[in-house]
């Protein structure tokens, strides 16, 4: 057992973290926004799309440590481009069927975005044979949305990107396709069940990995203002009732961040048994990221509850992230029945 | 590089573990109640050392085994998942003395402390300074060649049958509170010594209150500097019955267990598969935040204030796990059915007591890791 991190991995969240940190505005958008192409491209040239998806498919390579490294230092500084759906679950996905390479390749080099097709209660991909429509998720400027054709054999396709909502982030952007008035065109071979199952514990572990990144974003902002802002004549987080809300916060986000990275380590080294620590990861940081968020609006006050705070924002990715695949209950629900069939 | 599974050397230890402890448990003759377990831990401890699991990671000059602290954590998994209690908790006096004793001390106190043949307890806590541990007022006076002590020692577990006791003292009335303190080693047998036993909230008699009348210790046994008790307390008490090193993670796994089979055995409703699984994860959490505490900052950061997250992570879990149980299982309960899952759920409320209450280690949390003003 080893645990601590590599050189390489310790500068590639650093490079990460601040490429977010320069494309974060002082203020949040006041209205819906698209990602700017010129960030994409930095992604791109950063080699950081398609990451942890194979050199054989068309993707750079990569571990999913790295990948949860890039979607929590994102994560940090709340922003807006669309890495988790169009960036690596899409040709994570995509790579799970043969003859898809051309597909990843386009992702690997920025010229195309495919977004992710969901089903209507976000637990999981939608299926053209089973669903009237699927809703796209963090798929801005994608043209295309990624869903599954049919069950049996498991095939995936590729669908219009559909009509985006007004979904609860301005600045995430999701959709809606109607399979019923739209081309469904298959995609790749067909894959086995196994391939989407290791899939979903890699979706778990980078939907989780942002929860963290949103936690460790919404806890500097309620740590650094608890040092300035005085009342009373001293800084606020000199008081034990707020300290102590920032430092379960703490707790909370430093736990959530050690279950992330076992299950990414567990993705990488065993992926056909890592659904477990993936489903134990998701469920964790959905039941303990928007607690956190919420923390910061309090201790906030009054300019925590502005729209130009980024502290509602942080609250609305912890809530989408929660959500997305599947909340804590969802995910202890499945945990006790699989360990009570296991014993 | 992270890499949560064994190396070839930690495989064959943690197998060489398993069977080990496979073959010994069944002559440890575990009491049923809980309450005598306390009992049993001495036993248990000369056990490990005869068979050299004790001492994993102490300095071979010290009698150890100089292992990395990977070897501590795989100790307290195979123990915690095997049912047997945990191994010693000597990490703190071991490096209290490694630090501070002379060199005559540690020849004097380091071996019995390993083996087992002689144990210690903790003269810490007092009637009037329990979270304000420095206001202390047990009185050391300096004559000749030896302290006379005076005072009184409270929660102080495994007094009753302790040969020595490792004991804060005041020794300067006159000095800042942190600065007048001293740590003494007493020998349990001195003149003027009395033990008696506290009644806790769960019926057990498992702590005691110790006092001191005019005993006589010699200077001799001072650890470190008079005046550094204070210092010696602090830099070493994130060794002491840390999380990291008394396999909770692994013994609340196996009170799931046996939820986990109440409920298979149609005891517990099948609707309570996900309270059991919410469980399981927090509990998951904790194992992977006292391995990530143990080994990623171990070896170049402080592991100071770090402890204290994963006490409070403890205790969150440990309570929810007693809460659990009793919702579940509330009209046995209150029958004086289901004993021991009372016993549990009233103990896990100390859990946010002893050691550093849960307000101290979140005040703790929020000056020292996250940098708040105090």
């Amino acid at each position: 057992m080893d645990l601590t991190q590599t050189d390489e991995d310790r500068l590639l969240f650093s490079v990460v973290r601040d490429f977010s940190a320069k494309h974060m505005p002082e203020v949040p958008p006041r209205e819906e926004t698209r990602p700017d192409r010129s960030g994409w491209r930095e992604l791109a040239e950063l080699g950081l799309l398609a990451l942890g998806t194979e050199e054989s498919r068309g993707g750079p390579g990569g571990t999913w440590l790295q990948v949860s490294l890039v979607a929590r230092a994102l994560a940090q500084s709340a922003n807006d481009q669309p890495y988790l759906g169009c960036g690596v679950l899409v040709p994570a996905l995509l790579a799970a069927a043969d003859g898809t390479t051309g597909h990843v390749s386009a992702i690997t080099s920025g010229d195309r975005r495919i977004g992710l097709g969901l089903r209507a209660d976000l637990c999981g991909l939608a299926c053209a044979e089973d669903e009237s429509y699927a809703i796209g998720f963090d798929c801005g400027g994608a043209d295309a949305l990624l869903v599954l054709a049919s069950r049996r054999p498991l095939r995936l396709a590729l669908v219009p990107a559909g009509s985006r909502l007004g979904a609860i982030d301005s600045s995430i952007v999701l959709t809606r396709t109607d399979f019923t008035s739209t081309d469904v065109a298959t995609v790749g071979d067909p894959i086995q069940p196994e391939a989407v199952a290791s899939w979903e514990a890699k979706a778990l572990v980078a939907v989780s990995a942002g929860l963290v990144g949103t936690m460790q974003g919404t806890h500097s902002l309620a740590a650094g203002h608890a040092k300035i802002r005085t009342q009373f004549g001293q800084p606020i987080g000199a008081f034990q009732a707020v300290a102590h809300m920032i430092a379960d916060q703490y707790v909370s986000t430093d736990a959530a961040l050690s279950a992330v990275q076992y299950a990414a380590w567990r993705v990488d080294n065993f992926p056909n048994t890592a659904l477990m620590a993936g489903r134990t990861a998701k469920a964790y940081t959905a039941q303990v990221a928007r607690p956190a968020c919420e923390t910061t609006i309090q201790v906030l006050g009054g300019m925590g509850f502005l729209w130009d705070s980024w502290a509602h924002v942080f609250l609305r990715r912890a809530i989408l992230g929660s959500a997305i695949f599947g909340d804590d209950q969802h995910h202890t629900g499945m945990i006790g029945e699989a360990r009570s069939a296991a014993t | 590089v992270i890499d949560y599974g064994d190396s070839p050397a930690e495989a064959k230890f943690r197998a060489d573990l398993t069977a080990w402890v496979k073959e010994a448990l069944p002559h440890l003759n575990l009491p049923q109640n809980v309450d005598d377990r306390d009992q049993a831990e001495a036993p248990w401890h000369r056990m490990l050392y005869k068979a050299g699991w004790v001492g994993l990671s102490w300095p071979v000059e010290y009698g150890g085994k100089g292992l990395p602290p990977t070897y501590e954590a795989i100790l307290n998994d195979v123990l915690g998942e095997a049912g047997a209690l945990p191994p010693p908790a000597i990490g703190f006096l071991g490096r209290a003395l490694q630090m501070y004793g002379t060199e005559e001390q540690r020849l004097m106190f380091l071996p019995g402390l390993l083996s087992g043949e002689v144990q210690w307890c903790q003269g810490f806590s007092e009637p009037d300074a329990g979270s304000d541990l420095a206001s202390l007022r047990t009185r050391a006076v300096r004559t000749g060649d030896r302290y006379v002590v005076n005072g009184q020692k409270v929660w102080t577990s495994r007094a009753a049958w302790a040969d020595w006791c490792l004991l804060l003292v005041r020794t300067d009335v006159d000095a800042p509170k942190h600065a007048g303190i001293s740590c003494l080693a007493v020998d349990m047998r001195s003149q003027g010594i009395e033990v008696r036993p506290l009644q806790q909230a769960t019926g057990s008699k498992r702590f005691a209150e110790v006092f001191f009348r005019d005993v006589e210790v010699p200077a001799a046994q001072r650890i470190g500097p008079e005046g550094g008790g204070w210092k010696l307390a602090m830099t070493t008490v994130k060794y002491e019955r840390g999380p990291a090193d008394t396999g909770m993670a692994s013994r609340y796994l196996l009170a799931l267990r046996r939820l986990e089979n109440l409920r298979r055995d149609g005891v517990l409703p099948a609707s309570a598969a996900r309270d059991l699984g919410h469980l399981y994860v927090q509990i998951e959490v904790l194992r992977l935040h006292i391995l990530m505490d143990l080994l990623s900052r171990g070896a170049h950061e402080s592991t100071g204030p770090e402890t204290s997250v994963d006490k409070l992570l403890a205790i969150r879990t440990e309570q929810q796990l007693g809460q659990t149980a009793l919702q579940l299982m509330t009209a046995n309960i209150c029958k004086g059915e289901d004993a021991d899952w009372l016993y549990d759920y009233l103990r896990s409320r100390a859990a946010s007591i002893y050691g550093g209450t849960e307000q101290i280690q979140k005040n703790l949390v929020a000056t020292r890791i996250v940098g708040l003003p105090r």
